[in-house]
């Protein structure tokens, strides 16, 4: 055999050399790699760093404390003492005149007007209520003159109270600093949050309704996709004939995986609302909808413990006469649950996630007490994301929307976490 | 060159993964532009001490070489030997043909282009041309250069990543149990193949087949997986010419062995 | 109420049925002698006296609850169109809001007292759908539990009546599962013909009102019809054109995936070939938190934080751009650029924008940022997208078979010759089978870009710009009360069709190109 390579070019000081800036070539392909993961770690703590420092000022508030004079004069000029004249005043004015006096600023004319803007602004929309409250206060209504029933909130007038008040958009109000310093303006942690329910109010925001509003949801998603899921992906493993039907089945399985998520979005709204007139904005039809989501996740999920069940259990309960069902009631399905359990909250978690399916079954914006059945409209948390997201108040969509994020996270990380030490278990074992 | 000139040197090699030993002390000299065989039953470590001779065994996690191994007296474990370097003089044939998913010529051009081995095409097209030709190959081939290597045959796959380890040109070619995965006929063809690159190359070949050391090799060497905690043992029981190995062995393993009582 | 006491008398009667049966069948055994035969078993009978049980309490309570069901569906929709069938003809002639009017005044009468209509309505022709929906009422408030109260009656009857010992209940009730498993499994076809019949139906009635040739070919999306008058404005109120909303959300998802491919691609290659067991366990938990945190999350943070930091971003390369040492590099080719346009108008072409605005030459180069930029929402989609492409070309490197690696390795390849050479050319198909996959869930994304992108649609392809996609439409369109009639509305499900079929194709495509590949190495 002829050898044709150039015997310069095969040379070993040559070729070492060349090694060497291979070799180079090759660290720098490493980089990337290293740059790659960079880049995702990077974008991991820039999204975290913006969810936790805006999500923890949302945790704390800013109240401002002041005592209230509530001025007959004003409040009930002709002195009538009738609650539905009271009722009719605007009562953060009463607020107003004590800050403009602290921060020296004139009460009237032209001169100060952007001035008194700026502190009008500091107060939030239910002061306003929460004053009235104190003088004043509906209980119902009159069901013959529908009138509003009134009595006296207990304090009287021309009394002097101190009362906390919520203050908005601190972060980018002038006066601030010089009113914490004051004394006026103090910062305290915002219990509303957990308490409260969902409203334009960042004073009075909480998640409460949409924390109960989630555990309707994924209750009425687990109960309307574990079963259907469960029975789906015994029969496809154990009894389905190969033939049409069941490929057909199989490829829309397959494809309703990838089917985007704001697609079964409008078929609920089709399905559900339209034609099946289920209420909207409540938790049974977010439920329903979610629940088209993690039924393919957990028919998946279950096949794949059934079919790890080892066949010799089968083998062993058909040899003493008991049939194919039995042997999967009775010893298949109960060592193959805790997989199945496992990939169910894998897929509730992504349920408890989801936001885009259940923008448009009114859901998003709704405002009520707390959901006492998954018959009651209610927000979910991730749509409470959302709906913060719409305020125009900065502490709610740059703060409070991150707080409930925060929360959401905290219940991923639970859900995940139990999902992770389940399959660890079944693992170990 | 002379005829008995050393090729590759081992002295006191031992091979540990993750701490367990799987091949102790061994010694021998690898003849230049012989052919070598390591022969004896499964597992006693042949394959794992031969992929100790170009270092292939680095991919390995938790592998551990100890005792000296060179190449023309170089040590190959040596801490500034680059295995990539290494590797250009020591070839290596693996017991599953492997040809990449690229066209035969391709596969052929792979060493001499990651080494940098031409100026020209040209140059290129000669250095696969011979290769192929070297392998036996070049006939049944020529026509279809540009088509997948993997649409060969077994056998003409084989003769493919043998053609792809000489383009380099190669002092030593290892080959791994090469025709273990072939029918007898493609396998005949390799052997033949090995006799005529033994003139320009020295080769190792692992093999399960003892009728096929006797066919190809000059010398070979008996592994067998003795107890390794034992002082002074070695793996290497017995290392000599293929005649004297298979005719009249001085280890009574080795006749056992070779007379098919076990293995 | 009676929905209520239905539901409990239809446990109730499920329960004893269970106890009944057992009994039935065993007080018939002895009657005529109990013996153990290869057909029967200890009890005499066919099967276990659970299974007896068993069998007529799915009979009493499986028919009966389905009937409930189903009438409880779809009575709503009973209603609608009962009314519309017995509407007179004229009503089709009235406008949208007139129909919504008669039909609610109908419904209204229907559930009052006397039945009767008052007002101009009063004693026309749409007395007769008074009269259908008061019958329906009846039927929903009472007649269908005299039905159903009928039917548990006969079932049970012919049940106890069928429960003799030689029935072979274990048969009845296994196959009676198996119907039961088979439904579940058919489910998922009920949920296709779902979405497939809801986004068709409403997607025809839109293309009824307007042409599928200009929603198709329309440089024009503007629903609320507002700033332009144009085609089809009378019948509908609005410009359905959906190339911007092609070009957009093309836009947004090659900004994603040039974020998400090289950066999924390398963290893989690194994760699986170079990484030491501490860096892989410090850096797959950041994939996998990437992958778990919900779409939501991401849109908030682009919108609120990636999106003003790229503004700042941008202003910062003004600055730079506009320093006395670049300046004049870059005010050179931006005016180069005036003036090859310029060219291009005096040789009698056309270029985009008009000619005047093109003769005037830069004194500063500003790239201008708006409220959305479309790289921000791409940028972050992308981030989204990362650990999904990083977990499919994982997967597709370590179906390469590992000889390939050792014949690599065997001829002197360095690590990274090894893998750019030999490795990524043959897991190819199978990576650009997940970036196909990849490309349709971004497609699918909605919350990122309902919260970060624009809502009108732009026609350009400037990834500082303002552009909006197929999902913000359809929530803008959804937005408020849902009026299914209304041709908005219907607009919103004829993008869905849209964007069901493709990501269905990519999808096929995807998994057809993932399949083949995974068939060469096996």
């Amino acid at each position: 055999m002829v050898q044709i390579i150039d015997p310069k070019l095969k040379d070993a000081d040559y070729q070492r050399a060349m090694t060497l800036r291979r070799r180079n070539k090759g660290k720098r392909f490493q980089a990337w790699g290293i740059a790659a993961l960079a880049v995702a770690g990077l974008m991991l703590a820039a999204l975290l760093y913006s969810i936790v420092s805006n999500g923890v000022r949302g945790l704390m508030e800013d109240r401002i404390t002041v005592e209230v004079y509530f001025d007959p004069e004003k409040i009930d000029p002709r002195d009538s003492g009738d609650l539905a004249v009271m009722r009719m005043f605007n009562f953060d004015t009463l607020v107003y005149p004590v800050l403009y006096e602290a921060l020296d600023i004139k009460a009237r004319g032209r001169s100060d007007r952007d001035k008194r803007r700026k502190v009008k602004q500091l107060i939030g929309l239910g002061a306003s209520n929460q004053l009235r409250e104190m003088i004043v206060r509906q209980v119902g209504v009159d069901p013959v003159t529908e009138d509003p029933i009134l009595v006296s909130g207990g304090t009287q007038l021309g009394e002097r109270v101190t009362v906390e008040l919520t203050a908005l958009s601190t972060a980018s109000n002038p006066y601030t600093q010089t009113l914490r310093e004051l004394g006026y303006l103090n910062t305290r942690f915002n219990g509303d949050f957990f308490t409260g329910v969902n409203s334009n109010d960042p004073g009075y925001y909480g998640i409460l309704d949409a924390l109960v509003g989630s555990f309707w949801t994924l209750l009425v998603c687990f109960l309307a996709s574990f079963p259907v899921g469960v029975l789906a992906a015994v029969y496809l493993e154990e009894f389905a004939p190969r033939n049409l039907i069941t490929d057909f089945i199989e490829v829309n399985i397959n494809n309703l995986a990838a089917v985007p998520s704001i697609v079964f979005g409008l078929m609920g709204a089709f399905v559900f609302i339209y034609v099946f007139g289920m209420p909207g904005g409540t938790a049974l039809v977010g439920g329903l909808v979610l629940s088209l989501l993690t039924l393919p996740t957990i028919i998946v999920a279950a096949r794949a413990a059934i079919r790890s069940v080892p066949g010799s259990y089968r083998e062993a309960a058909l040899g003493l006469g008991a049939s194919r069902q039995q042997a999967m009631w009775s010893f298949v399905l109960p060592s193959a649950m805790p997989g199945i359990i496992t990939g169910t909250i894998i897929g509730l978690a992504g349920a408890l996630g989801e936001t885009a399916p259940l923008l448009f079954i009114g859901m998003v914006g709704f405002q009520s007490g707390i959901p006492l059945t998954p018959l009651d409209g209610t927000p979910s948390l991730a749509v409470g994301v959302f709906n913060a997201f719409g305020s125009q108040f900065d502490e709610l969509k740059n703060q409070l929307s991150n707080s409930t994020i925060i929360v959401l996270l905290v219940l991923l990380m639970l859900l995940n976490g139990t999902a992770a030490y389940l399959r660890y278990r079944s693992e170990k074992s | 060159m002379s005829e008995d000139q050393v090729r590759m040197s081992c002295r006191n090699v031992n091979v540990a993964y993750s701490g367990n030993l799987a091949i102790k002390n061994v010694s021998m000299d690898i003849m230049s532009k012989k052919v070598t065989a390591f022969i004896g039953p499964s597992g006693c470590g042949k394959s794992t001490f031969l992929r100790a001779l170009n270092r292939m065994n680095d991919t390995v996690d938790g592998c551990e070489v100890t005792g000296e191994i060179t190449l023309d007296g170089n040590d190959i474990y040596a801490k500034d030997m680059d295995t990539v370097f290494l590797r250009q003089w020591v070839g290596m044939v693996f017991q599953k043909p492997n040809p990449f998913p690229k066209s035969i010529y391709e596969n052929v051009a792979y060493g001499p282009r990651i080494h940098g081995l031409f100026r020209t095409k040209s140059e290129l097209d000669d250095i696969v041309e011979q290769s192929l030709i070297g392998a036996g190959l070049w006939d049944e081939v020529k026509d279809r250069l540009r088509n997948p290597g993997t649409g060969l045959s077994g056998g003409q796959q084989q003769r493919l990543c043998i053609a792809r380890a000489i383009a380099v040109n190669p002092e030593v070619i290892l080959m791994d149990e090469p025709a273990s995965a072939l029918d007898p006929i493609a396998t005949r063809k390799i052997e033949e193949l090995i006799h005529k690159l033994a003139q320009n190359y020295t080769i190792v070949i692992v093999t399960h087949s003892m009728a096929q050391a006797q066919r190809v090799a000059d010398k070979t060497a008996f592994f067998y997986a003795v107890p390794l905690t034992e002082q002074d043992n070695s793996n290497l029981i017995e290392f000599g010419d293929t005649k004297q190995i298979f005719d009249n062995p001085v280890d009574d393993r080795t006749r056992q062995y070779v007379e098919g009582a076990f293995g | 109420m009676l929905l209520t006491l239905f539901l409990a008398v239809l446990l109730l009667v499920t329960l004893l049925g269970y106890f009944v049966g057992q009994r039935r069948a065993l007080s018939a055994v002895r009657a005529d002698q109990a013996k153990r035969s290869l057909s029967t078993n200890n009890y005499g009978l066919a099967a276990l006296p659970g299974f007896y049980g068993q069998r007529l309490a799915y009979l009493v309570f499986i028919p009966p609850f389905l009937l409930l069901l189903l009438w409880w569906l779809f009575e709503p929709r009973l209603a609608d169109l009962l009314i519309h069938w017995n509407l007179p003809d004229a009503v089709a002639e009235a406008t949208r809001g007139e129909q919504v009017g008669i039909i609610s005044a109908i419904r209204e009468a229907a559930s009052s007292q006397g039945g009767a209509l008052s007002g101009d309505l009063a004693g026309g022709d749409y007395q007769a759908a008074v009269s259908a929906l008061q019958a329906l009422n009846w039927i929903n408030s009472t007649g269908i539990y005299l039905l159903l109260a009928a039917l548990l009656l006969v079932l049970l009857v012919l049940g106890i009546a069928s429960s003799k010992p030689t029935f072979r209940a274990r048969k009845a009730v296994e196959n009676w599962n198996r119907w039961v498993m088979f439904a579940a499994a058919a489910v998922a076809i009920l949920i296709t013909v779902g979405i497939v019949m809801s986004l068709l139906f409403q997607a025809l009635s839109f293309f009824q009102a307007y042409s599928w040739l200009d929603f198709l070919t329309g440089t024009r999306w503007s629903p609320g019809g507002a700033f332009q008058r144009g085609y089809g404005e009378e019948a509908t109120g609005g410009v359905f054109g959906v190339v911007p909303l092609i070009t957009g959300t093309l836009l947004i998802v090659v900004i994603a995936m040039s974020v998400a491919v090289p950066v999924g691609l390398m963290s893989a290659i690194y994760l699986g070939e170079y990484a030491s067991n501490r860096v892989r366990a410090f850096a797959k938990p950041i994939m996998e938190i990437l992958a778990g945190i919900p779409t939501v999350v991401y849109g908030l943070f682009a919108a609120l934080t990636f999106t003003p930091w790229l503004s700042a971003g941008v202003d910062a390369l003004n600055g730079l751009l506009n320093l006395p040492v670049l300046k004049s590099v870059t005010l050179l080719i931006a005016n180069l650029f005036v003036a090859l346009g310029n060219v291009v108008i005096w040789l009698g072409g056309t270029v985009s924008g008009s000619a005047p605005q093109l003769m005037a030459y830069f004194s500063e180069v500003r790239l201008e940022t708006g409220s959305d930029i479309a790289l921000a929402a791409g940028v972050v989609m992308g981030t989204m997208i990362i650990p999904f492409v990083a977990s499919l070309s994982d997967d597709a490197i370590r179906a390469v078979p590992d000889s390939l690696r050792d014949g690599a390795l065997g001829l002197g390849s360095t690590r990274s010759e090894m893998m750019r050479r030999v490795i990524l050319p043959a897991a190819l198909p199978g990576i650009a089978g997940g970036i196909l996959l990849a490309v349709s869930r971004a497609i699918g994304e909605t919350m990122i870009v309902v919260m970060a992108a624009g809502s009108f649609a732009y026609l350009t392809f400037n990834p500082l710009g303002s552009v909006s996609t197929f999902t913000v439409q359809i929530n803008a369109l959804l937005t408020g009360d849902l009026d299914f009639g209304g041709t908005k509305v219907q607009a919103a499900f004829a993008i869905g069709i849209f964007l069901f079929f493709i990501t269905l194709a990519l999808n096929t495509l995807a998994l057809a190109i993932v399949r083949r590949f995974r068939e060469e190495y096996d």
